[in-house]
């Protein structure tokens, strides 16, 4: 054999294994393989088995959730231990059996996604079979194991009834209120706890409600029930001045506070973020960035997720909350009191986790709900969050896009912030006096000068 | 059988014979094409990074046409550009991989007495060295900003693997100026054989480095 020939096939046996020894991804579905209405919809149809589904729902979270390297939970595991169990649903209903309920279908799930820490993840399944859904939260799961559990309920609900018990009182704009919530305001309004009448306001889409208050004369007070300031006041700009219910409210809270802080009687101001379930982060502004001097506030780092790889995260880039723009007298030298319960969430939390970052805001109550990362509907920009259809099914996982990671103290997500004066809320008292034991210590350490 | 090492000896020490060593260093550019398969980001791109690759080359030759040859590259850059287009293109950003790489290649040269060509193959070992990317993204809490970031990655035992392996290619020419001096001018091609990330999903993703050099190399024979 010639030495060209040697050459030569040994060149050719080189060149075909450069080209041949690397291995293929595997196909890869995404998430949003099933939604009717969406960009990515490429199948335009419905899972043909609980197999199927169960295979894009596991590749899913895969894929789109940003915080897989917090979580403990073998996600590999779950999918070998999950996928005989669906299997055999499908052979059932091949069989012609159906021994599977929505209760047990339920069941399942929570026990799959039990070990996802994140607080916004929930999953809304519809059981192709029967047509109906059902929810699964493990976070609120987790909730409701603490020992300082009480529902969000109790502070902002059932409206047809406070508008009854507000009818007579002293309580100037009625809306919907949680009736205990209320008749709580309207007797410590009548004993002159505060010292104006307390505003109530629901937002015209009705998914927020805000109250507004001075107590003792010298402390503003607000308590809203969600941070839907932005949308509340656009909404109302349309209606007639005198049912500006929310920019009502709000305001008279901030001048409040102006006045105060100009003729020097401001002793500290209340923010109540208590059963708050969080919202806009630009609502940011209209809260904490409106009394402070900074022109934004760098809470920390958002590191959204970036790429298919379980662990493949994008870059962690600094979280800037805008504060408020106009000129105004900020509170430098007394105290912000942030109440928090365990049903503060999302943006109620960044709100508390303020008081780490500033020396004069403080959180009094219990340790918040842990779910502090953002839902910013970015799937299309970075392939990561929420997915799934949420009207048609056959399922639809809300889930943030990125992770919050805090400048000061450990992470947030599934823990919550824990509040600088720990009171625990004294539900049996409130139910039997209506005495709210937060509200009342956050006073008198505002008053006893402890946090000067 | 006593033949066979007898003849395989008598040749080893005809090569022996004009065996040459010969130690340098080279200087040129490197072009990285990282080899992802985007399934449904399909509007994610992964551009081609060019970089200085630079290092140290020595060479045995056994006869006057065959060598063994190993480079010394403390520096191999394997980044890539990641973005996006249309209406996310504000996504954009470098990634800076750095490796210490050892290749060793089987190196035939043929032509006259000053002027040779020489083409060789073999396989190349690498260290990822450190990581980091700068660029722009998208705001996390205004959209319509993009916010300049910069940063190093920290390797993820569990994510990344620092050490490549994969098959080596040169080719070129060489001239030798006074006796011992040769310079050579050649491009060579790396490619990675083994993912930077490791097996750790159910679910397979590799990603490959393929690195093409060209350069300058100026050797002295002893």
């Amino acid at each position: 054999m010639k030495l060209s020939t040697i050459i030569l096939t040994a060149a050719s046996a080189f060149t075909f294994l450069l080209c041949s020894c690397r291995k293929e991804s595997d196909d890869i579905l995404s998430g949003n393989i099933y939604t009717t209405d969406g960009y990515y919809n490429m199948m335009n149809s419905y899972p043909r088995s609980y197999e199927e589904m169960f295979r894009t729902l596991w590749v899913g979270m895969n894929c789109n959730y940003a915080a897989w390297d917090i979580e403990t939970v073998d996600w590999d595991s779950v999918y070998h231990v999950c996928l005989p169990v669906v299997r055999s649903w499908d052979e059932d209903i091949v069989c012609g059996r159906d021994t599977v309920g929505t209760d047990v279908m339920k069941a399942f799930f929570t026990e799959m996604f039990s070990g996802i820490r994140d607080g916004h993840f929930r999953v809304k399944i519809w059981d192709m079979i029967r047509d109906v859904s059902f929810s699964v939260s493990p976070s609120a799961d987790r909730l409701m194991q603490r020992p300082d559990y009480h529902s969000a309920a109790l502070w902002f609900n059932e409206k047809e009834y406070y508008r009854e018990i507000l009818k007579d009182s002293t309580v100037a704009v009625s809306d919907s209120v949680s009736p205990s919530v209320c008749s709580s305001l309207k007797k410590y309004s009548d004993q002159g706890f505060f010292s104006s009448p307390v505003q109530m306001a629901v937002s015209p889409d009705e998914h927020m409600c805000v109250m507004t208050g001075v107590i003792g004369g010298t402390i503003p007070y607000m308590r809203f029930s969600s941070f839907e300031f932005c949308t509340s006041f656009i909404q109302e700009q349309s209606l007639p001045k005198n049912r500006r219910n929310v920019s009502s409210a709000y305001q008279s809270w901030f001048k409040n506070i102006q006045h105060m802080t100009f003729d020097n009687s401001l002793d500290g101001v209340i923010v109540d973020v208590r059963g708050n379930s969080g919202g806009l982060v630009d609502d940011f502004r209209y809260i904490v960035g409106s009394l402070v001097t900074d022109s934004v506030i760098e809470v920390g780092k958002y590191r959204r997720k970036d790429g298919l790889g379980r662990l493949d995260f994008g870059p962690a880039v600094p979280m800037r909350l805008p504060c408020r723009n106009t000129v105004h007298y900020s509170v430098v030298n007394r105290p912000i009191v942030i109440l928090t319960d365990c049903n503060s969430g999302s943006m109620a939390e960044i709100t508390a986790y303020c008081s780490m970052l500033k020396d004069n805001i403080f959180t009094v109550g219990e340790c918040t709900y842990g779910a502090t990362s953002m839902l910013d509907n970015s799937y299309e920009a970075t392939y990561s969050g929420s997915f799934g259809d949420r009207e048609h099914g056959p399922y639809f996982v809300y889930l943030p896009s990125g992770l919050f990671i805090p400048s000061v103290g450990p992470l947030l997500e599934g823990t919550g912030v824990e509040p600088d004066f720990h009171v625990p809320f004294n539900q049996a008292q409130f139910n039997s006096t209506l005495q709210d034991n937060q509200l009342e210590t956050a006073v008198s350490l505002i008053k006893s000068g402890l946090m000067d | 059988m006593k033949r066979r090492i007898i003849f395989f000896l008598a040749i080893l020490a005809s090569l022996g014979a004009a065996a040459q060593l010969r130690i340098g260093g080279f200087d040129g550019v490197s072009l990285n094409r990282y080899v992802i398969d985007t399934q449904y980001q399909y509007d994610w791109r992964y551009g081609k990074t060019l970089s200085v690759y630079q290092g140290f080359s020595l060479q045995y030759d056994f006869c006057d046409w065959m060598g063994l040859r190993t480079d010394i590259c403390p520096y191999a850059e394997k980044g890539y550009w990641k973005y996006r287009t249309g209406a996310f293109d504000k996504f954009s950003y470098d990634i800076d991989n750095r490796y210490f790489q050892v290749p060793v290649f089987a190196v035939f040269s043929f032509g006259g007495t000053r002027l040779r060509g020489h083409f060789g193959a073999g396989a190349f070992g690498a260290y990822w060295l450190f990581s980091s990317r700068h660029g722009t993204v998208e705001d996390p809490v205004d959209p319509a900003v993009s916010v300049d970031f910069s940063e190093d990655m920290v390797f993820d035992d569990t994510r990344d693997r620092r050490l490549e392996a994969g098959m080596a290619a040169v080719t070129g020419i060489g001239y030798r100026f006074s006796g011992n001096v040769v310079v050579q001018l050649e491009g060579s091609i790396y490619h990675g054989l083994t993912s930077t990330t490791k097996d750790y999903m159910l679910i397979s993703d590799p990603r490959y480095n393929t690195l093409t050099t060209v350069q300058v190399c100026v050797y002295y024979c002893f």
